[in-house]
């Protein structure tokens, strides 16, 4: 359900932070997943309250912002060619090379508490994180996604 | 009984992950009657923090440096990456 619009870049050539958020903003808005603010509200937040992570295998960052800028829950995924840096969720003075991108929507606060931490638990799953860096198939993503009880 | 609080930027998202798994540790440790827990935005925090209003702080987002030694950094338990460290961190202050 979190996966069912498909919304997914692979291999992004993005110049930084900024450029992949919009990119991938842009797609949920046009989807009437989102608000048109949204994309606005991520970025800011992200400024002031960063979504770096990094883990064992590579970076990944899940930019998100408030509920009330979103109309459907939802998940979106995008892969970079090339890493690029965002901050450190929690030190903003680190920065972490981030290749995998979810751009997590929620329609509701503390909604879908299981399916955020199984997405927390393919962090800790190397090879289900270097299967997505590598995909560039829809259908492939929602399958290791399906493996590790996301949907 | 201490008093818990588990923040994150928005209070929605990573917050939540982190209060599933604290519990389900507190669970595990026999410590659920000990604790009680409160999940927040940061912004609405910083001032209950400063004025000492909570036992234990847990949180998965950047802290402003008045704080930073009453918080303990939860990012670990998203990541899996020193899990450990957290919990042991935060048995300490439930025992102390």
């Amino acid at each position: 359900m979190f996966f069912d619009r498909d919304i997914m870049l692979f291999h992004q050539e993005a110049e930084d932070s900024t450029d992949i958020i919009s990119r991938i903003a842009i797609r949920l808005t046009e989807a009437g997943i989102v608000k048109r603010d949204f994309g606005k509200h991520v970025l800011e937040r992200e400024a002031t309250y960063p979504t770096g992570l990094k883990t064992k295998a590579l970076g990944v960052a899940i930019p998100h912002t408030d509920s009330k800028y979103v109309n459907q829950s939802q998940i979106a995924f995008a892969s970079l060619k090339k890493p690029i840096s965002f901050k450190d969720m929690t030190d903003p003075d680190k920065k972490v090379e981030v290749s995998l991108v979810f751009m997590i929507a929620m329609s509701k606060p503390h909604d879908q508490m299981t399916l955020l931490s199984n997405l927390m638990a393919v962090f800790q799953n190397e090879n289900a994180l270097i299967k997505l860096l590598q995909s560039d198939d829809v259908a492939e993503v929602k399958q290791v996604l399906k493996t590790n009880n996301i949907e | 009984m201490k008093k818990m609080l588990i923040m994150c930027g928005a209070g929605h998202a990573t917050s939540t992950v982190v209060r599933a798994k604290v519990e389900s540790w507190l669970k595990k440790e026999g410590l659920v009657s000990q604790v009680s827990i409160k999940q927040s935005a940061i912004g609405d925090e910083v001032t209950n923090i400063s004025n000492g209003n909570y036992d234990i702080v847990v949180s998965t987002t950047v802290v402003p440096n008045e704080i930073k030694d009453k918080v303990i950094n939860g990012v670990a338990l998203l990541t899996g990456l020193g899990a450990d460290k957290v919990f042991s961190a935060v048995k300490k202050e439930i025992e102390a």
